[in-house]
């Protein structure tokens, strides 16, 4: 693991200025930081190497409100991608956007001249920022490391005592018992009910990665390093 | 102990797979964060002002275990040496705490940890209080409590496999 690291360190050591790297709670990380561009700042990050997630803030998004239902678009000169995408907008008043882009898309992203995102069918921004092309091509060589990184964590637990499996019947029947009472959750938006219930589905698996992702991000642009030892905590929703 | 309440921050991050079907639960004021590595709740930022801290939640690592996550500005500014939980029928004294201070002036996180035995407690107590150093800490009423509880133990089972 430690080998595995410091392997991952070094394929980020050749970063083109105004690009920053880490590689917090076992992830590939890149960003721009503060920009003065539109976005103002764009981070792209990956935990394993199938998908990279791409997180855009900006104070000027216009007429976004927070939400998980988006759908992006990201243009690039090889083709077009669609994505679930996110909006959150932080304490500071800024709106991130987050979605997901194939790690396969990632060389063809650091090349192609042109770089844009539509989200819901709108012009959202342009992201051909200078010096993606060496950016991406260090993170492309982080990922491998990820998926090495995560197969012990990966891997089932050893079997315990039946204890603990009664303990866990238990308690998800008492939950269940009790939730009978309670307002059952957020129903699905749309007029197709099984469609919804799936997109939403697909969503909430990508929305935890893009939330943790928003965290950090909001984290950066108030100020914060990506070499923040908190950075864990920050992701987890434990630190601002 | 600052160190190991952001442990289980950076393991809940451990992997980032699509996990089980109990992900696709969802709350109105709580947020599903687990990852591959760990099934965890937190509470929304709308939920904050009708809860006595800044946040709450609840998450666990090891499927014999949980942890009550609280953060918020709190007079405990260093390590409590002891925490109980009082749940309706039981209290249970913690066999491990995390403590840690936040970044902010007066922001501090704990996690109390408590065997899954307990998990049902949450479910059923209306509400349950923690005590730290022998002292009243907090009182919580937590909404969907059955909804949460439901979905960290099935989260759980289904890691076990």
């Amino acid at each position: 693991m430690l080998v595995l690291a410091i392997l991952a360190a070094a394929a980020f050591t050749q970063l083109p200025q105004g690009w920053v790297a880490a590689k917090p709670g076992g992830q590939c990380l890149i960003g721009t930081g503060p920009r003065a561009e539109e976005p103002v700042a764009m981070m792209l990050g990956a935990q394993d190497n199938a998908n990279v997630m791409v997180m855009l803030t900006s104070p000027r998004f216009p007429g976004l409100a927070p939400g998980d239902g988006y759908v992006a678009e990201l243009q690039l000169d090889a083709g077009k991608s669609l994505s679930p995408a996110m909006v959150q907008k932080n304490q500071q008043g800024l709106i991130s956007v987050g979605f997901i882009m194939p790690a396969d898309k990632l060389p063809a992203f650091g090349k192609s001249a042109r770089v844009k995102v539509r989200l819901d069918g709108r012009n959202l921004a342009d992201l051909a920022a200078p010096g993606r092309d060496t950016a991406a091509a260090a993170l492309g060589k982080c990922l491998p490391s990820l998926k090495k990184a995560a197969a012990p964590a990966a891997a089932k637990p050893a079997p315990q005592a039946s204890s603990v499996d009664d303990a866990l019947a238990a308690a998800e029947a008492a939950g269940n018992r009790v939730a009978k009472t309670e307002g059952a959750g957020r129903p699905p938006q749309g007029g197709n009910a099984a469609a919804a219930m799936a997109r939403q589905g697909a969503l909430q698996a990508k929305s935890n990665e893009m939330l943790m992702m928003m965290r950090m991000n909001n984290h950066l642009i108030g100020g914060g390093s990506m070499a923040d030892p908190n950075m864990g905590a920050v992701m987890w929703g434990l630190q601002n | 102990m600052k160190n190991r309440l952001f442990a289980c921050g950076a393991l809940a991050l451990a992997t980032f797979s699509a996990a089980a079907p109990a992900s696709a639960q969802s709350f109105s004021q709580w947020r599903v964060s687990s990852s591959g590595g760990g099934c965890s709740v937190v509470t929304t930022k709308d939920m904050q002002p009708q809860i006595p801290s800044a946040g709450f939640g609840v998450n666990s690592e090891a499927n014999n275990q949980f942890s009550l996550l609280v953060r918020g500005n709190m007079n405990v500014t260093t390590p409590p040496k002891s925490a109980e939980v009082q749940f309706a029928g039981r209290s249970v004294k913690a066999p491990k705490i995390g403590f840690g201070k936040l970044g902010e002036p007066n922001l501090y996180g704990i996690a109390i940890y408590l065997d899954v035995e307990y998990l049902k407690d949450m479910a059923e107590s209306p509400s349950f209080k923690i005590r730290l150093d022998g002292e009243d800490f907090a009182t919580y009423s937590l909404a969907e409590r059955g909804q949460v509880v439901a979905y960290i133990a099935r989260c759980l089972r289904e890691k076990r496999g």
